[in-house]
């Protein structure tokens, strides 16, 4: 018998049948144990009911008092050489969570369809959740047939609607089955009262079914779950997320980027063990003892994961509270877990029409799915869902209780909101003063100094002495800063990822305006983002853009603290603060680099007006 | 060590279902600062003992606790107490002593005397060393209210099981907040089948009790208190005719236990109240 079992959801509308279907399927294979069967007949003998197949499963005695399901069952079955898992599900919209949970572990799945009802409500949503959940062998069981009367057309019918609508889900079934459950017509046996179904009855299906387990091809994802310390020996205990880790192989930690090579790999009982691959559960030693906590992970050197504190993700929510910007919620991946916040809701899809809704609430009600951007209070290691699975799915937990899950479908930083001027042309030009002749009465051109760099790296000092020996030597001159912006024009922005983007994008039409004036314009700002910078290049015209970094490590700056807010932001005071919990990306080509770890204000600004000189910008 | 032939095909899923286990106990090691593990010394819980020192490394970091209802099998105390010394088990017992001088007995109602002897007697333990995670051996396949079990389940202070809204549970992410005086019951064998846990215990040669191999024509196929469980017809003597034997039985695991067939839906009630 083969070893890797095909775990198969059975999803669907309620009272589609879909407890009968399991329950018959283990009987009619012989799996079903007697004394279990003699319980159920008991309860519908004294009901002077017919036998309930479903009874088999759901176990409760609320389940059978109200002929619903509850909770996901579990069960094993073996057909055809190959081994099962079947999970039945319950259909009603308020246990839509149970149904996830059943879904989540799964390879494959059946929906069920009522031949006389088509398609409702549940089956809509279930087949939303497999496809995001990206369960893509799929077949469609339309039931009861015998209360259709076996009709074909009837089931042509339904047949093209469900593969019409899977299809754009992009989870087209591999087969539809006319069955009935009840009877046990094609689901193990081909149904005589069906002659016009050549394919296969429902258990010949699921052996035909093509499940892609993992190739060992995947980048190594090794997430460390805990670790042990016994005598002088670290073992860093955690899963193979995906791919392979070997003995002697270099790994790269992250988000922490410390580097070593794996000494040992150990198992209990099991010595000399020398590769662990893709679901192992494992330790390693390293060949220097890091300090490194659980929630990192391990990759090669080739193939790395996004390490960022925003995400966009297709969710779904089953929280009682809507998932809203304004609640503080828990993110959970893997063993990383952090503080998040909802920035937007991209778009929600609509519980009872499955169309697209107007996403201007930002929230998401329970039993909805949307497509959302999450800030993170610091950056984790991700993949998007598509390329690593494992390490592209997570959970929100609000108020300790998972309530939300979903897929990542990418780094949200080239995606955030913006309101981008598309056509320039409409503005430039209008003016009679041209921009030579601003230049002759001013006797330097238009052009602004974008410093970036970590908070407490010296941006705003420099900027100050800069402008005051700017002016001094004739120069039209403005520094633009945190206090002047932050307090007067963007007042009404805070501190979210949107709203930073937003607060660059102004200040960059605002440099645009005043060089445009044919004025020297500094700005001092972190400006995290190489995306942001790029785009603040291309406001202001690359002719008069000078990207000036102010370069000091991370250590120097925190130790200078000037404004203390430092010691906040380690103190949780302040969140998403650069350096502490969100990212700065270095300037990829910066114009001028100034080492403010290694010379001092003045020094700074003398290298700078060097480099204007040089460049022509001032005499 | 040497290790017996492996059943062709069995390998790699009992690697599966270990990996998924040792997660598990890790995950609620981590997660919970007063662990305990709850040891009947039945096959699933003897298991359960092995893949915890798996996880840790030969390691048994937290307490093992044995419920003595004083009806069970004179064997099952002996090997406790036998490998409770020769594991180095931080080996924890509690009695209800009360119930059983006001003379609680299975004669005297059979529900009544599960409730009292082993619900209330765990309650008690656990209001007393105030352990937040109980790791019991339960599995899906045993009986119809277990298959719809979490890996995580919640119990409230009052050791309910609210069955009827269990948390979501997805990609290995469990419910771990709770409440104060509450706790989480952590079922790390809960994917595992009844020939899983055997062909497991023919791997790694997991000592178990003899009750479990025939003698004169019958075995036991479950354990529990003496009064209330049945051996069953079966010539099967060694760990592969019990693996072959369990491949065309045709009762349940369970059909032997007496409090199971107590009236309707008798586990759902021990189970809502905080049964095993």
């Amino acid at each position: 018998m083969p070893g890797i079992e095909i775990k198969v959801v059975i999803a669907g509308h309620v009272d589609h049948g879909k407890s009968t279907l399991v329950g018959r399927l283990l009987c009619d294979t012989g799996q079903m144990h007697a004394d279990r069967k003699e319980k159920v007949e008991k309860r519908c003998k004294r009901d002077g009911k017919r036998f309930e197949f479903a009874f088999l499963l759901d176990a409760f005695e609320e389940e059978q008092d109200q002929g619903i399901t509850i909770d996901a069952a579990e069960i094993r079955w073996n057909f055809g050489g190959k081994r099962f898992l079947l999970i039945d599900t319950p259909g009603h919209r308020e246990f839509s969570k149970n149904m996830a949970t059943g879904a989540s572990k799964a390879d494959a799945a059946i929906i069920l369809l009522d031949a006389g009802e088509g398609i409702r409500e549940q089956f809509r949503r279930h087949s939303r959740i497999l496809a995001m959940l990206g369960i893509e062998n799929i077949i469609v069981a339309v039931n009861k047939m015998d209360l259709a009367a076996y009709n074909a057309r009837k089931f042509a019918a339904i047949k093209e609607e469900a593969g019409a609508f899977l299809a754009r889900l992009g989870i087209p079934p591999a087969a539809v089955i006319p069955i009935c459950a009840l009877h046990g017509e094609n689901l193990v046996q081909k149904s005589p009262k069906m002659p016009w179904y050549y394919g296969h009855p429902l258990a010949g299906a699921l052996l035909d079914m093509k499940i892609n387990k993992n190739t060992g091809l995947e980048p190594l994802r090794f997430s460390i779950q805990d670790v042990y310390k016994s005598g002088e020996k670290r073992i860093y205990a955690g899963r193979v997320e995906s791919g392979v880790i070997r003995k002697g192989q270099e790994l790269v930690f992250l988000p922490s980027g410390k580097t070593t090579s794996v000494k040992t790999i150990e198992k209990w009982h099991e010595p000399g063990v020398k590769t662990a691959k893709h679901g192992d559960c494992v330790g390693v030693t390293l060949a220097e003892p890091l300090s490194v906590e659980r929630g990192e992970v391990a990759v090669g050197r080739k193939r790395a994961p996004a390490v960022s504190n925003l995400v966009r993700a297709n969710i779904f929510w089953m929280g009682g509270q809507p998932l809203t910007a304004g609640r503080g919620y828990k993110f959970r991946l893997a063993a990383q877990e952090a503080g998040c916040r909802l920035v937007s809701v991209e778009n929600v899809i609509d519980a009872d029409t499955f169309e697209k809704m107007d996403a201007s609430e930002d929230a998401i009600a329970r039993n909805n799915m949307g497509d959302v951007t999450l800030q993170l209070d610091r950056p984790l290691v991700y993949d998007e869902f598509s390329k690593v699975a494992a390490m592209g799915r997570f959970v929100l937990v609000d108020e300790g209780r998972v309530s939300g899950g979903g897929i990542i479908l990418g780094d949200a930083r080239a995606r955030l909101p913006g309101r981008e001027i598309k056509d320039r042309k409409v503005f430039t030009e209008r003016s009679g003063v041209t921009k030579e002749a601003r230049r002759k009465r001013n006797g330097h051109p238009g052009f602004a100094i974008w410093l970036t760099g970590l908070p407490g790296s010296g941006k705003s000092t420099i900027a100050r002495e800069l402008e005051k020996k700017l002016f001094e030597a004739g120069v039209q001159v403005y520094a633009l800063d945190g206090d002047n912006i932050r307090h007067g024009i963007n007042r009404d922005l805070g501190y979210s990822c949107a709203d930073r983007a937003e607060n660059i994008r102004r200040l960059s039409e605002l440099a645009r305006l005043f060089s445009d004036a044919g004025l020297a314009v500094i700005t001092a700002f972190i400006s995290p983002f190489e995306s942001d910078r790029q785009k603040a290049r291309e406001t202001i015209g690359a002719e008069n853009f000078i990207e000036a970094f102010v370069d000091c490590p991370l250590q120097v700056c925190e130790k200078r603290d000037p404004k203390g807010l430092y010691k906040k932001a380690r103190r949780g005071e302040i969140l998403n603060f650069t350096g502490v919990h969100a990212p700065y990306e270095r300037p990829v080509r910066p114009d001028i680099t100034l080492r403010t770890d290694s010379i001092d204000a003045a020094a700074a600004v003398k290298k700078l007006l060097d480099f204007l000189k040089r460049k022509g910008k001032i005499k | 060590m040497k290790r017996p032939a492996p059943i062709s095909g069995e390998t790699s899923r009992l690697r599966e279902l270990e990996n998924e286990s040792i997660y598990i106990i890790r995950e609620a090691y981590r997660k919970f600062k007063k662990p305990a593990l709850l040891w009947s010394m039945g096959k699933d819980s003897c298991a359960l003992l092995w893949l915890v020192r798996k996880a840790f490394f030969g390691r048994i970091p937290f307490p093992v606790v044995h419920i003595d209802t004083t009806y069970k099998m004179p064997e099952m105390i002996k090997f406790r107490d036998e490998k409770a010394a020769q594991w180095g088990l931080d080996l924890v017992v509690a009695k209800n002593r009360a119930a059983l001088q006001a003379g609680v007995s299975p004669a005297r109602g059979k529900l009544k005397c599960c409730a009292a002897l082993k619900t209330h007697a765990l309650r008690e333990l656990l209001k007393k060393e105030k352990y937040n995670a109980l790791f019991l051996a339960i599995r899906r396949d045993e009986e119809g209210t277990r298959a719809k079990e979490r890996c995580f389940s919640p119990r409230d202070g009052g050791f309910e099981w609210d069955f009827r809204d269990q948390p979501p549970e997805l990609w290995g992410q469990f419910q771990t907040d709770h409440r104060e005086g509450a706790h989480i019951r952590v079922h790390p064998l809960l994917h595992w089948t009844e020939g899983d846990v055997w062909k497991y215990i023919r791997q790694e040669n997991i000592p178990v009790i003899n009750l479990y191999f025939a003698k004169n024509g019958q075995r036991y196929r479950s354990l529990g208190c003496l009064p209330c469980t049945a051996p069953i017809n079966s010539r099967a003597a060694t760990l592969d005719d019990i693996i072959s034997e369990l491949e065309t039985i045709r009762t349940s695991e369970r059909a032997g236990r007496a409090q199971d067939k107590a009236g309707d839906y008798a586990m759902q009630k021990l189970r809502v109240e905080g049964y095993m």
